[in-house]
């Protein structure tokens, strides 16, 4: 699988290709492109979960949030199995389901983050930092990410230890396209003519 | 026509425009200047219209490949980007080194409706550039701009250049000029409206996908438009006093999108400086700037409206 990887400081966050098709965020021709050898299959459906609740809300959107023990936020007890967390029970919000995998592919973000649920983006995200390991996200299911939910991620990119990266799979145009502008690029959109 | 500048002032920042008629006192007032910056040593960007872009690269022949030369046009169609995406990336990439650069954001094919929002961008360089080793050089065809036009370049220019040399000038006011057009924007004539609350974000961008897409907007272009929908709204919810109104409508092949709430931007700045790494804080109107073709404030005690226009 080839990545393509982004402007530093935001080199730690490596984005795959979108499985529907070459698209690319406008402005990005920059990047070496890394070669990546593990094929990662994602898996349609969460497992080494530690707890799933779901819950109807108007407009019959269904909020899904799947923790493992590997991402609880800071400083929370780890759950006992079954038993999902008092806290993140506290943070199910609208239309987003973040489901913590096992490795490779270690999160999966389904729905929109934008400030209504900034929280238990971050605080997963927050979990991950924690582990220091490379970080792979799937977002094939992710429709919406505000300018404040892309600048988190990066956040988290710079908190991992040196030499750590972060995976963005199948990352939706939405996404890049706040990556490359809020980025270290000092011109992402400077047009030249040749 | 002599290009060297007073910079030797006690501000770094010298922001001169260029009155000029003909492409012949175009070149004698920008050749030169670009020469300078190059024996100086000093990075050289060219930022103007594309048939002007041509004129200076013809000139500057193989030195031109030492100049950064950017299509205006393109680049500053919205005017309110020109800051942090041109002139501040420009000389970001050049840190403590004076930097040179022609910037070019007025021309006589501006719309009455981008035009303010022109006059305001070239009145913030100076607030924007304030003690930085930069020079910024702009422009302005006396053919064809209005006089009106020019007498705003002298508010919004320290120093006046044209072809009996350079002068200070007089009318110099930027804070002046930006309240000049800080002016309620004409009601639209038939608006989709949401007034949204604290919980509406989602309901926000649908909406505003929704109307945009009957407007013709696609794509990543509508994805653009439902993330400044989104931006914007949040904005309100954050400072505008929690809620806000949300219209769209479809004017001169443009999909406009609006958010209108109790707050005041009194930042003059906000939207225009490139927001640091690793700096928490809101960069809503910075994506705006970034990602639409023109926006227009009109901000007060009275509350804020943002606009944001998308060609479709």
């Amino acid at each position: 699988m080839a990545f393509r990887s982004y402007p530093i400081p935001l080199k730690r966050i490596i984005c795959s290709p979108m499985l529907e098709g070459p698209q690319v965020a406008k402005g990005d021709e920059s990047g070496a492109v890394h070669s990546d050898d593990t094929p990662r299959s994602i898996p349609s459906t969460s497992y080494g979960i530690a707890g799933t609740l779901e819950v109807p809300i108007v407009n019959l959107r269904v909020v899904i949030m799947s923790i493992w023990p590997g991402a609880r936020p800071r400083g929370q007890p780890p759950p006992s199995s079954g038993d999902f967390p008092r806290d993140a029970r506290e943070q199910l919000l609208h239309g987003l389901r973040i489901s913590v995998l096992a490795a490779p592919v270690r999160l999966k973000v389904s729905g929109e983050i934008d400030r209504t649920t900034r929280v238990p983006w971050a605080e997963a995200l927050d979990g991950l930092t924690l582990g220091g390991d490379d970080m792979h996200l799937d977002l094939s299911e992710l429709t919406f990410i505000d300018v404040r939910g892309v600048w988190l991620l990066t956040e988290a990119a710079r908190n991992l230890p040196s030499g750590k990266k972060v995976y963005l799979h199948h990352s939706p145009y939405c996404l890049r396209s706040v990556l490359t502008l809020i980025g270290s690029d000092p011109s992402p959109i400077q047009v030249e003519i040749s | 026509m002599t290009t060297t500048t007073a910079t030797t002032e006690a501000d770094p920042f010298v922001h001169p425009a260029l009155f000029y008629r003909g492409s012949r006192q175009y070149l004698q007032g920008t050749t030169p200047f670009v020469l300078g910056g190059l024996d100086a040593g000093e990075p050289v960007a060219v930022a103007v219209p594309e048939r002007n872009l041509r004129l200076i690269r013809d000139e500057l022949g193989e030195l031109a490949s030492q100049v950064r030369l950017i299509d205006m046009s393109e680049a500053g169609r919205n005017p309110g980007r020109i800051i942090p995406a041109v002139l501040t990336a420009f000389a970001d990439l050049h840190p403590g080194r004076r930097v040179r650069i022609i910037g070019e954001p007025i021309w006589p094919e501006r719309s009455a409706t981008e035009y303010p929002a022109c006059v305001q961008h070239e009145a913030l360089i100076n607030l924007a550039f304030a003690g930085r080793g930069v020079t910024i050089l702009c422009p302005y065809d006396l053919d064809g701009l209005d006089p009106e036009v020019i007498r705003d370049a002298r508010m919004t220019h320290p120093a006046i250049m044209d072809a009996s040399g350079l002068r200070v000038s007089e009318e110099y006011a930027p804070e002046y000029a930006v309240q000049e057009y800080n002016r309620p924007l004409p009601a639209p004539g038939n608006a989709a409206e949401f007034a949204f609350g604290e919980t509406d974000l989602s309901g926000v961008r649908a909406f505003a996908v929704e109307h945009a897409s009957r407007m013709g907007l696609s794509g990543e272009r509508l994805q653009d438009l439902r993330l400044i929908a989104s931006e914007l709204a949040s904005n309100s919810l954050d400072h505008g006093g929690g809620s806000g109104t949300l219209r769209l409508w479809f004017e001169d092949g443009r999909a406009v999108i609006e958010v209108s709430d109790a707050g005041h931007i009194v930042d003059l700045l906000a939207g225009r400086r490139p927001a640091a790494a690793r700096q928490q804080g809101s960069r809503g109107l910075l994506m705006t700037n970034l990602l639409s073709d023109l926006v227009r404030i009109h901000t007060g005690g009275d509350g804020t409206t943002v606009r944001a226009y998308f060609a479709v």
